[in-house]
């Protein structure tokens, strides 16, 4: 793991490709389904694309806010998709954490599940010149529980074969390809793909920090010494008026 | 605080753009989204932070009798940015994480028993039924997304996001729309 967290490994019961626990029940798909027909689930039907993507045997869904804005669904590795006139507007320490897709479409690395490649080559002629991010909260790769940190997710070597054969497609075949009809883009910002140019990668750890409590306690004994505070004001001008008032020369008599 | 919607950037989707979109969600596999079939709404508190609080509308989906994920978005509406993931596991296999581990986790009984967490639209037989076991579940909520800040992109670095245990923590303007109780007081006094 990238993180510098140790907490992770597997927990008694993995091992066999699922998370631990018990099947699901007819009971609770029969609840399941209860809750499906009577809510609307409008942000997930959103989702439109299946990618495959080798990030550690990464498939993604996506869901389109904007054409600029992608996001995905896969729980384990969200990542978010946005062109390069989005990009340009971030901080540059921003930009840091995302990283290019024009290696990953231009090599084949980054196919569509069951979609023949001529409908689905004017959507890769704009992801090449996108930019994505995306965080792995489950290492899927030790067949554990969710656990740990999480890790700024990379493409990573050693899964093609198994990947083109699962899905039947050929990933060679796509880069002969795309190598001719999908243009390259005309500029990669050098701040994307961080490891790059510098040779290092990232970590972020879970550190204890003070925490910033909501106090109603704390807060109502403000709210009373404000009032107060108030309070005495008010009749501190008042009283101040009246006693100019009884002084005052002029008289009614 | 919620902070107002602002606009995702970018220009709106285009006719050949949803063409394809529409090509690809009719022959494609979408099985792990089909999974997806529970609508749950609560609120979540920055691990740090309880002052900073975010409206989570989490859609789940079922990997076992024992854990659930979800993706969480910052509203119902078909426009809802995705904010963050949460898993949801019992407390049998949360017994069986290592004790670093657990700290990441929150408890959900207090959410679902004081009704900040409920299943919009469910019929009351069966939200009445989950969510007896969600309020015996454990969480482990990050979110990538900060929307409460006002950002219009999932800027920064991922959030760990705790929940609500008591009463006196939910902030009431995010509740229930209210006013605070010292703009209340100017309002009395003035």
């Amino acid at each position: 793991m990238a993180s510098s967290d140790r907490s992770g490994g597997a927990v008694p019961g993995a091992g066999e490709g699922m998370p631990p626990g018990k099947p699901t029940t007819l009971g609770q798909k029969v609840l399941d389904k209860g809750a499906q027909m009577m809510q609307s689930l409008k942000p997930v039907k959103r989702f439109h694309q299946h990618a495959l993507l080798l990030r550690s045997m990464l498939m993604t869904w996506l869901a389109k806010l904007r054409p600029t804005l992608r996001h995905s669904s896969q729980p384990g590795f969200p990542p978010y998709i946005i062109t390069d006139r989005i990009f340009k507007t971030l901080p540059a320490e921003e930009q840091r954490l995302w990283h290019s897709h024009a290696y990953e479409i231009k090599s084949g690395l980054w196919a569509s599940s069951q979609v023949p490649e001529m409908v689905y080559k004017p959507d890769l002629e704009n992801m090449v010149k996108t930019y994505g991010m995306f965080w792995c909260t489950w290492c899927t790769s030790t067949k554990d529980i969710t656990s740990g940190c999480v890790n700024l997710g990379m493409v990573m070597p050693g899964f093609v074969q198994r990947r083109d054969h699962k899905h039947g497609i050929s990933t060679p075949d796509l880069k002969e390809t795309r190598l001719i009809e999908i243009p390259e883009p005309e500029w990669i910002n050098p701040n994307a793909d961080y490891w790059k140019q510098h040779g290092k990668g990232f970590t972020i750890d879970v550190v204890l920090a003070e925490m910033k409590l909501k106090s109603t306690i704390s807060m109502n004994i403000v709210c009373l010494a404000y009032v107060g505070f108030l309070f005495l004001l008010f009749h501190g001008v008042i009283g101040r008026c009246k006693h100019d008032q009884i002084s005052s020369p002029i008289s009614d008599k | 605080m919620a902070a107002p919607k602002r606009q995702v950037p970018g220009v709106p989707t285009q006719t050949g753009t949803g063409l394809v979109e529409k090509a690809t969600s009719v022959v494609q596999s979408f099985a792990p989204i089909n999974k997806i079939h529970q609508h749950l709404c609560a609120f979540h508190f920055y691990a740090d932070d309880m002052t900073r609080q975010v409206e989570a509308h989490h859609f789940c989906a079922h990997q076992n009798e024992e854990m659930r994920q979800c993706l969480i978005f910052d509203s119902p509406a078909p426009d809802a940015r995705l904010i963050g993931i949460e898993y949801i596991i019992s407390e049998n296999l949360f017994l069986t994480l290592p004790d670093a581990e657990k700290r990441l986790w929150h408890t959900h009984e207090y959410e679902v028993k004081s009704g900040v967490l409920f299943m919009p639209g469910a019929p009351g037989q069966v939200q009445r039924q989950d969510l007896e076991k969600v309020s015996k579940t454990y969480g482990k909520t990050i979110h990538f997304w900060q929307v409460d800040k006002g950002d219009n992109l999932p800027l920064g670095l991922p959030q760990v996001m705790m929940a609500l245990t008591r009463d006196g923590q939910l902030e009431e303007s995010l509740a229930k729309g209210k006013t605070t109780p010292l703009t209340l007081l100017h309002f009395f006094i003035f």
